[in-house]
């Protein structure tokens, strides 16, 4: 059932290894033995119901605070993550595009994205980006996602709409070049032409160096962004795996057979 | 530096002391003046815990006030203020009097001491009209000597802000400072004041600030408060009286002393009024700063607005008296007061005590008061994209800060205060 059925790439170097995770917010165990392998240069799927536990996960992933992980571990690259603070994996090159962005009023997004490159790289012992560099990174990929100076200089996400909110969050990935990035729902909220453009934006960093987590509900998405493996998530664990004609038949037939295994999946 | 233990075991007589100095140069007014409000605070004694407005605020700590033997006493301190690039027309002010170069005056703009022009009708005639509502208040009175008046004359507009640079010190000589600044605006006129007040030591101030805005007059009033932070004891009274379509924009970022209590008393006299009273404190260590803020509105239309947010750190407390009272007459009315309060600390303490009184039937009022702390989520996704813990937490209080002083009107001064720590003033 947790067999890897991924294609295969000329690299086998496994980028993220999740191994037995078990994680409970509030008391609630929510991923209940979830492993799941994803080797660099590949852009893994999960699509799976809703409260399954995709966007813990990510959560748990990228280290927010009021997880209780009561057992497995993750790996990023060599590095054992399991318990670091939020701020060290980004350093190492994970990042999360939030499903539900929050807005912070006050701070503007150009502001932030200055201050996220230059503590990155204060973190990798490189030097700041100076403002010219700065102004002309920005520029291209400002451009490239639609994003306009307006909504760069207003607080962070405060007063976008759904979609100019995933916008950002993709705007922050093209900007910030993290080695390991998850995408929760980026696709939801987003119109046709946007969808387009963001996958464009998305599949511009596609390379052998770096690999995707893609959580979706949507094909659609997946005609973009041309998965190598999808992965079904149900009851907090992987149920299913296989390649990308996988997503075409859960959205013919749904999650009803993993409705079952949920019933019955008792928990350890 | 020496430090001399000047214990005041009555603190009401104490802070009294010295009062009657120069009272025979006065002018009559101002010695009956000076005498009634002697007598006052002779009579109430200073306000303890069981008046009802300083519930929260305790000055007993007053009578065992340590004052440094001031060295540098009538040096005037070379405060560098980052208002200086707003090009403006300097004072130096030293102990609420005026030191210094008095520099080139526009037409229409009066600055002079207030010992010099108090024989004059006009000020006498705003002097002695003004009430006398706290033994704060009364006590400035009983000293009123020391101090500038700042007059606009009628239909002039000054185009360069007026920064004045307020240093405070006493010692043991001198137990107290007692400034009075008086700011008249006639009809139409309109000026912009950045008062950057720095204490030193162990100080004791209790400033008064009268301000009659004449009908039409525009004035914006920006105070950085910038002391010596865990030592002084800084009392400030201010009185706004406005008439007919009068603009006030009011903001203040208090840095806080040991102890220090900003009491506004805002009235509303006039129609079409707008006075915007906004403000934001940072407390650190156990400083203890009180805000009291009494807006009335007389006439109809007017609008007023108070937005104040709190930072408060360690084991500091802050107390946020807000009272909006629209009478009768004053249909119309607009009238809004909001204080948010950042703990960010299990032992910082905060005490709100919102009241609207309305007599009127027409109007639009609320208020509010929240306290939290940082909200774990915006600290997440900070923290996701790599920037360090502390400096989120730095980043998110500034932020909640920011949210107040944009709205002050003036875009320059606005960005100037922008560029202010925060948690470290211009330190
Ligand atoms: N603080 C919490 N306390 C208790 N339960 C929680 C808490 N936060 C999340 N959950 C529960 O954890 C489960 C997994 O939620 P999660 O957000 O991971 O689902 P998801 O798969 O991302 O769903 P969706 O497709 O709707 O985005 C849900 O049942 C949710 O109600
Ligand atoms: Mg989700």
């Amino acid at each position: 059932m947790r067999a890897q059925l991924g294609r295969k790439k000329e690299s086998n170097y496994k980028m993220i290894k999740i191994k037995d995770l078990h994680a409970s917010i509030d008391g609630k165990e929510v991923l209940k033995g979830l492993s799941l392998e994803i080797p660099k240069g590949e852009v893994h799927a999960i699509m799976g119901p809703n409260g399954s536990g995709k966007s813990t996960l990510s959560y748990v992933l990228s280290g927010k605070e009021g997880y209780e992980i009561t057992s497995g571990s993750i790996s990023f690259d060599g590095h054992d993550v399991t318990n670091m603070m939020p701020e060290e994996r980004a350093a190492l090159g994970m990042f999360l595009a939030f499903q539900y962005p929050v807005e912070i009023p006050g701070v503007t997004t150009i502001n932030f994205l200055r201050t996220a490159i230059n503590s990155l790289r204060k973190a990798r012992g490189e030097e700041e980006m100076d403002a010219i560099s700065f102004l002309k990174l920005q520029k291209a990929r400002t451009a490239e996602l639609g994003v306009t100076m307006d909504m760069l200089k207003r607080g962070l996400n405060v007063g976008f709409s759904g979609g100019e909110k995933k916008r950002n969050e993709v705007l922050q990935l093209v900007m910030l070049e993290p080695r390991f990035a998850v995408l929760d729902e980026t696709d939801s909220g987003l119109d046709i032409d946007a969808l387009k453009v963001v996958s464009k934006g998305i599949n511009s960093l596609r390379s052998a160096e770096r690999s995707f987590l893609v959580i979706t509900h949507y094909q659609r998405l997946l005609d973009y962004i041309k998965p190598d493996v999808v992965h079904v998530l149900a009851d907090g664990v992987i149920q299913k795996t296989g390649g990308a004609e996988l997503a075409l038949e859960l959205e013919k037939h749904g999650y009803a057979e993993f409705e079952k295994n949920q019933s019955n999946g008792a928990v350890a | 530096m020496m430090v001399a233990e000047a214990q005041i075991n009555n603190n009401t007589i104490n802070l009294l002391e010295g009062w009657e100095e120069g009272l025979d140069k006065a002018p009559e007014w101002v010695q009956s003046f000076r005498k009634k409000a002697a007598d006052d605070v002779m009579k109430t004694g200073l306000p303890t815990p069981a008046w009802e407005d300083w519930k929260y605020t305790n000055l007993r700590n007053l009578e065992s006030v340590t004052l440094c033997e001031a060295s540098s006493l009538h040096v005037v301190p070379n405060i560098s203020s980052p208002f200086i690039d707003l090009k403006p027309i300097i004072v130096q002010l030293f102990n609420g009097s005026f030191v210094g170069e008095m520099p080139d005056l526009p037409d229409g703009l009066m600055i002079a001491p207030i010992n010099e022009v108090w024989t004059n009708d006009w000020f006498k005639g705003f002097v002695s009209s003004l009430s006398i509502d706290t033994p704060m208040e009364a006590l400035n009175s009983a000293f009123l000597n020391d101090g500038i008046v700042i007059k606009v004359s009628e239909n002039t507009k000054i185009a360069e802000p007026l920064l004045l640079l307020s240093t405070y010190e006493n010692s043991k000589d001198m137990l107290s400072v007692m400034p009075r600044i008086v700011i008249i605006l006639e009809n139409n006129a309109e000026l912009n004041i950045v008062e950057h007040q720095s204490g030193i030591g162990s100080y004791v101030c209790n400033q008064a600030t009268s301000i009659n805005l004449g009908e039409k007059s525009k004035l914006g009033h920006y105070i950085l408060q910038d002391n010596d932070r865990t030592q002084g004891y800084l009392f400030n009274t201010t009185k706004l009286n406005c008439y007919d379509d009068a603009v006030y924009d009011g903001f203040s970022l208090n840095h806080g002393a040991k102890l220090s209590r900003h009491e506004i008393f805002a009235d509303l006299l006039g129609e079409r009024i707008e006075c915007i009273i906004n403000g934001a404190y940072n407390l650190i260590s156990t400083q203890h700063h009180d805000t009291t803020i009494k807006t009335g509105h007389f006439s109809p239309n007017s609008i007023s607005k108070q937005i104040y947010k709190g930072v408060i750190n360690h084991e500091a407390s802050a107390v946020f008296q807000g009272r909006i009272c629209v009478h009768n007459d004053a249909q119309g009315t607009d009238g809004h007061q909001l204080n948010r309060t950042l703990l960010l600390s299990e032992k910082a303490e905060f005490n709100a005590k919102p009241e609207l009184k309305i007599y009127a039937d027409d109007v639009k009022c609320s208020h509010g008061v929240t306290s939290g702390d940082l909200n774990d989520e915006e600290l997440f996704y900070l923290r996701s994209r790599g920037i360090p813990e502390i400096e989120a937490k730095q980043i998110l209080t500034k932020a909640f800060v920011a949210e107040v002083i944009e709205g002050i009107k003036d875009s320059v001064v606005r960005d100037i205060f922008l560029s202010i720590s925060i948690e470290e003033g211009t330190k």
